[in-house]
């Protein structure tokens, strides 16, 4: 009886146990976490007030990190809103960045809201941060010209994520110190 | 007035150097010194000694030769305002003050101390107009704070008076071992002069804290702010000041008026009101007129702080290196309600002194700063945009003020009155964005609005609608937004409902079946509702794209 009883025991705090662990693991669908209607809005910085330049805005398929002498095929996509003019393009990798195709400077006819796609092979021998400098100008249908520079960030490594640097604290103060020149008596 | 203080600061840095050397002491007016604060041991008679000084910072010019920065040409400009403190060798603060208008400090202290001078890109003044602003590393973090920048002097003696001038250079070019020591403290030097602007027609004005956040580190691609990666020098709601300094790609430190045009942004959220949706914006676009004000208004307080209509923005894009446009003469082949470039060349011709095509007003900066932060503008039921600006400026002032007024908009092509913009006929090519209000009425059946993406997306012309609403009497409201055609069945609506610029509520979900809506309980009286379509991508067919939004009680 007592065998019994210590086996209906522990068969109710297993069912207990079990039904825990389903419940916090396999929240019903309503549970689950709802599509932050903020996300692509603010993700996107449509919200924040920018400094004029040109209305170029760059889009691209780069995951955000890559490994040291992996070649990454992407594709820039560079859309801009105006109904006519030109719109030129000069990219310069940072040093240690290998591009391919090699060729520095685009040349684009704009004639409405369009896309214009850049396909692009790009791979680093060490790790680091690189950086793929993009300067953007338009001249519209009336010859005015306005530019925008961009960039597009490789994490190449172990660099990926946040380059946040802890700094060491001078007497516990939080301060970077800048280098000056002094004088005086 | 930029120019003004450049002249008379621009001395050779040796000269300034004697200059101070030949004074015992800190020279100039003891006003706008700060007393010390804090003191290790208690004062005693003829105990004191003086550690005085001037702090300079380089500024580095505007190439005569193209739009970028001359690097190679700097000169030491007063550091205005900022903090100077005297600490021990433990690291404790013992006295601390303020630079003054030229750039000098005098601190008191107690004698034969072994102390050091550290001056912070920090203005804080806590008696008559009131600042609290700093500029910190954004891609630096200790005990998960960004760090303020600083710099220290080397370790003196109080046993006599000291003097400490101390001078941050550029570090442009490769000087100063390429450490950019001078750019927080020039970021400050921008921000001082708005702030005067601001004094000057508000002696007794205290400014909500701001923290300005700038590093070399900080380049144009779009990621983690905290790894550098910012997209451009912007103005968050946070409330924070983001700016660039990628000196190979754009670095804003020297570029006053952008600096100032973020401030702008800061002035509306903190003092003003903006319901501006922010987002990118060049001068020959046609924009939400929200964000056609706002960004006009932060054009002309740079050019009204500067004392320069002409608003530049260098980088290093060769040929150019920047860019610039003159408020003044600034032409677009944008021109309304819409227009950023017709916007700020109103509210600059409504400020400046200068007669020019059809502008025969001189009114100064205290009518729009009282206009921007006057009750009627912040509660207003109707949004932020030309029409309320101008409606407010115009009761302020005399008839013959009115008409002038009524001119310089009619000259921009703007011809709708009244803070709602009745009897506007210039719907910049897109008919379904007139009226620019429209009004629906609970329980009286839907009405239709159209998205239209023609001039863009985001923030353009017609990629939003606005609805006033009035509520008879109090109780649970539903709004519903559906699709009326096949194309828009597959978007992203959107729908918003604001009270004096205030959001009561929303509907951003992401679903792409033209569908949106919410249920709220409202009091009796008037709302703003917004419609529109989220589509970064622009992947919606170019055109106008309907829905029914209707309004009912439960």
């Amino acid at each position: 009886m007592q065998q019994l009883v210590k086996l209906s025991l522990i068969t109710c705090a297993l069912l207990i146990i079990s039904c825990d662990y389903s419940s916090s693991n396999s929240p019903s669908t309503e549970e689950q976490p709802q599509y932050n209607s903020h996300g692509p809005h603010s993700s996107d910085k449509a919200y924040s007030y920018q400094k004029p330049g040109a209305n170029i805005r760059l889009s691209h398929n780069y995951s955000g990190s890559s490994k040291v002498g992996e070649t990454q095929n992407i594709e820039l996509i560079f859309t801009e809103q105006y109904q006519s003019g030109q719109m030129n393009l000069r990219l310069i990798p940072d040093t240690g960045l290998m591009v391919q195709p090699a060729k520095q400077d685009y040349m684009f006819s704009m004639q409405g809201q369009q896309t214009h796609p850049i396909a692009l092979s790009v791979r680093a021998e060490s790790a680091g941060k690189y950086l793929l400098k993009i300067f953007a100008s338009v001249e519209d249908e009336k010859g005015q010209i306005s530019n925008r520079v961009m960039a597009m960030a490789f994490y190449v490594g172990k660099t990926s994520g946040s380059l946040n640097k802890p700094q060491p604290p001078s007497f516990g103060d939080k301060v970077i110190d800048l280098p000056s020149e002094e004088s005086g008596r | 007035m930029f120019n003004k203080h450049i002249s008379n600061t621009r001395l050779s840095l040796p000269f300034t150097f004697l200059l101070i050397l030949g004074t015992t002491s800190c020279g100039g007016s003891e006003s706008g010194y700060s007393s010390p604060i804090e003191s290790e041991q208690p004062p005693t008679v003829n105990a004191k000694s003086s550690v005085s000084g001037k702090v300079t910072f380089d500024v580095v010019p505007f190439s005569i030769y193209n739009q970028g920065l001359d690097a190679d040409n700097p000169y030491p400009s007063a550091a205005r305002g900022v903090r100077v403190e005297l600490l021990n060798n433990s690291g404790r603060v013992i006295a601390s003050g303020n630079t003054d208008e030229n750039g000098n400090y005098a601190i008191q202290v107690d004698r034969d101390l072994d102390l050091f001078a550290r001056v912070s890109a920090m203005m804080i003044q806590t008696s008559g107009p009131q600042w609290n602003v700093k500029v910190t590393d954004n891609t630096s973090l200790i005990d998960n704070e960004n760090p303020l920048y600083v710099t220290n002097t080397s370790m003196f003696n109080t046993s006599a008076n000291r003097v400490r001038n101390i001078h941050l250079p550029s570090g442009l070019n490769g000087q100063n071992a390429g450490i950019r020591s001078a750019a927080p403290f020039a970021i400050l030097d921008a921000v001082y002069d708005a702030m005067q602007t601001v004094v000057a027609v508000e002696p007794n004005i205290i400014l909500p804290p701001l923290e300005l956040h700038w590093s070399p580190n900080n380049n144009p691609s779009n990621g983690y702010w905290e790894n550098g990666d910012i997209g451009t020098t912007f103005y968050d709601v946070s409330g924070k000041i983001y700016i660039l300094g990628s000196e190979y790609l754009d670095t804003d430190e020297y570029d006053r008026h952008v600096i100032i045009h973020e401030w702008g942004h800061y002035f509306e959220d903190k003092l003003s009101r903006s319901d501006s949706i922010g987002g990118s914006h060049d001068q020959n676009e046609l924009l939400d007129m929200r964000v056609a004000f706002s960004e006009a208004w932060g054009n002309t307080i740079s050019a009204i702080v500067t004392d320069d209509s002409v608003y530049r923005d260098s980088n290093a894009f060769w040929p150019y290196y920047g860019w610039s446009v003159d408020l003044e003469s600034g032409s677009s082949s944008a021109v309304g309600w819409y227009s950023e470039t017709s916007l700020q060349q109103i509210l600059y011709d409504i400020y400046d002194t200068n007669p020019d095509n059809g502008d025969t007003i001189a009114l100064g900066f205290e009518p729009i700063y009282s206009t921007l932060t006057s009750p009627e503008f912040i509660n207003s039921d109707y949004l932020t945009s030309i029409y309320l600006f101008s409606e407010i400026l115009k009761d302020s002032q005399p008839d013959e003020i009115d008409l002038k007024i009524n001119a310089l908009l009619t000259a921009e092509q703007i011809f709708g009155y009244g803070e709602n913009a009745i009897g506007e006929t210039n719907n910049g090519s897109i008919d379904t964005t007139l009226p620019l209000y429209k009004t629906i009425s609970a329980n009286n059946g839907p009405i239709n609005l159209c998205y239209d993406n023609r001039a863009g997306v985001i923030n353009k012309l017609g990629n939003k609608n606005y609805v006033a609403l009035n509520i008879d009497s109090a109780g649970i409201y539903s709004f519903s937004l559906r699709p009326n055609e096949l194309v828009s069945n597959g978007l992203d609506a959107d729908l918003l409902l604001f009270k004096q610029g205030i959001k009561l509520a929303e509907d951003l979900g992401s679903q792409n079946n033209g569908r949106a809506g919410f249920s709220i309980n409202l009091e009796a009286g008037d709302y703003m509702i917004e419609m529109g379509v989220w589509d970064p991508n622009s992947l919606a067919p170019i055109g106008s794209h309907c829905f029914d939004l209707d309004v009912s009680d439960f």
